[in-house]
């Protein structure tokens, strides 16, 4: 499939990198990705990657759009309110080359995997610790690719898990298992809008070139906005992660902990 | 009793020598439950604080998760 004349030109300035090209474009018009969540993080990416001409999206998300998001969602405007966030932002971008599929769900245990199944990589643009958990388990036992990014306050992380590609990272379980504490979330802690899109952005750039096939894996990134720090700190699989090491991995683990864990 | 030195979040404390992860962290009254910790810009998980020893001049980062979007 080559592409047409319309579209080397839409995305001329993409195709011109040599780490997209015309094959990376083709790349990113065959895929498909999923979309957790449509809020601050979510609507940026939608955005960015339909744009970007990347083949089909998945929009999750059960929420409506509400005044107190708008700061942060330019997607939505107040006539919005009230309606599906999922539902909106499809009807926006559905209009370019991108097909956009919306599931006006909460993706749980119970339908994640449903949900997951056909994408080729799964952004987790959630607001809540046990979505992205439910997120976690899914893109583990389906063994997907799965970006994670997270924002509030003046903090963000960014990272992304490849079980298939990069198993000894393990999976957001073992940096962050579920019994952790977390007390914030959007609804109840203060955050400024460009704060969420610098984390969107990034997670944003981060999908594409791992569409493309290009290194994004390993790091856990930091980003504290106050002070404009980027930190970048590589991870490590917990070989006892009740998600991500049970018995079908545990030849794997074995082996990374025999030459990993013995030199410290 | 012999003791080394530590950076924790940019903070040089003193401890024993063989002094677990998990036992520092107490010994600084830091909740256990709410946090991820770096040791050398590494994540150290979380199911080996208790096994894993500060070695001297180690540079130990912790934070909380951030979960939203
Ligand atoms: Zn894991």
């Amino acid at each position: 499939m080559a592409l047409d004349d319309k579209a080397f030109i839409q995305y001329s300035r993409q195709i011109m990198l040599p780490e997209v090209g015309e094959q990376g474009q083709q790349k990113l018009m065959q895929a498909s990705v999923a979309i957790v969540g449509v809020g601050g993080l979510g609507q940026l990416c939608a955005q960015y990657l339909s744009a970007a001409g990347v083949g089909r999206l998945t929009l999750i998300d059960d929420d409506r759009v509400e005044l107190s998001n708008l700061p942060r969602q330019m997607l939505f405007g107040q006539a919005d309110c009230g309606q599906y966030k999922a539902s909106v932002a499809a009807g926006r971008l559905k209009t370019g080359d991108c097909q956009v599929r919306e599931k006006r769900v909460r993706l749980d245990d119970s339908n994640a995997q449903a949900l997951l199944f056909n994408a080729d990589l799964v952004l987790d643009c959630s607001d809540n610790f046990a979505t992205r958990h439910s997120v976690n388990r899914a893109c583990v036992a389906l063994k997907k690719r799965h970006v994670v990014a997270s924002a509030a306050q003046f903090s963000g992380q960014l990272m992304a898990f490849d079980l298939n590609e990069a198993p000894q990272l393990g999976c957001y379980h073992c940096l962050f298992p579920q019994e952790l504490k977390v007390s914030e979330s959007c609804s109840t802690i203060g955050v400024l809008g460009p704060m969420v899109g610098c984390m969107a952005s990034m997670q944003s750039l981060l999908a594409i070139k791992l569409l493309l096939g290009l290194p994004g894996l390993g790091l856990l990134n930091r980003f504290d906005g106050l002070t404009g720090e980027m930190q970048r700190l590589k991870l490590r699989r917990d070989p006892d992660c009740a998600v991500c090491s049970a018995k079908e991995t545990a030849v794997e683990v074995a082996q990374e902990t025999a030459s990993g864990d013995k030199n410290e | 009793m012999n003791e080394i030195s530590i950076s924790l979040n940019g903070q040089l404390i003193q401890v024993p020598v063989s002094t677990s992860l998990e036992a520092m962290l107490e010994a600084q009254a830091v909740a256990l439950d709410s946090i991820a910790l770096v040791r050398g810009g590494e994540v150290v998980p979380k199911s080996t604080w208790s096994e894993v020893e500060c070695q001297a001049d180690d540079v130990i980062e912790i934070f909380g998760v951030v979960a939203g979007g």
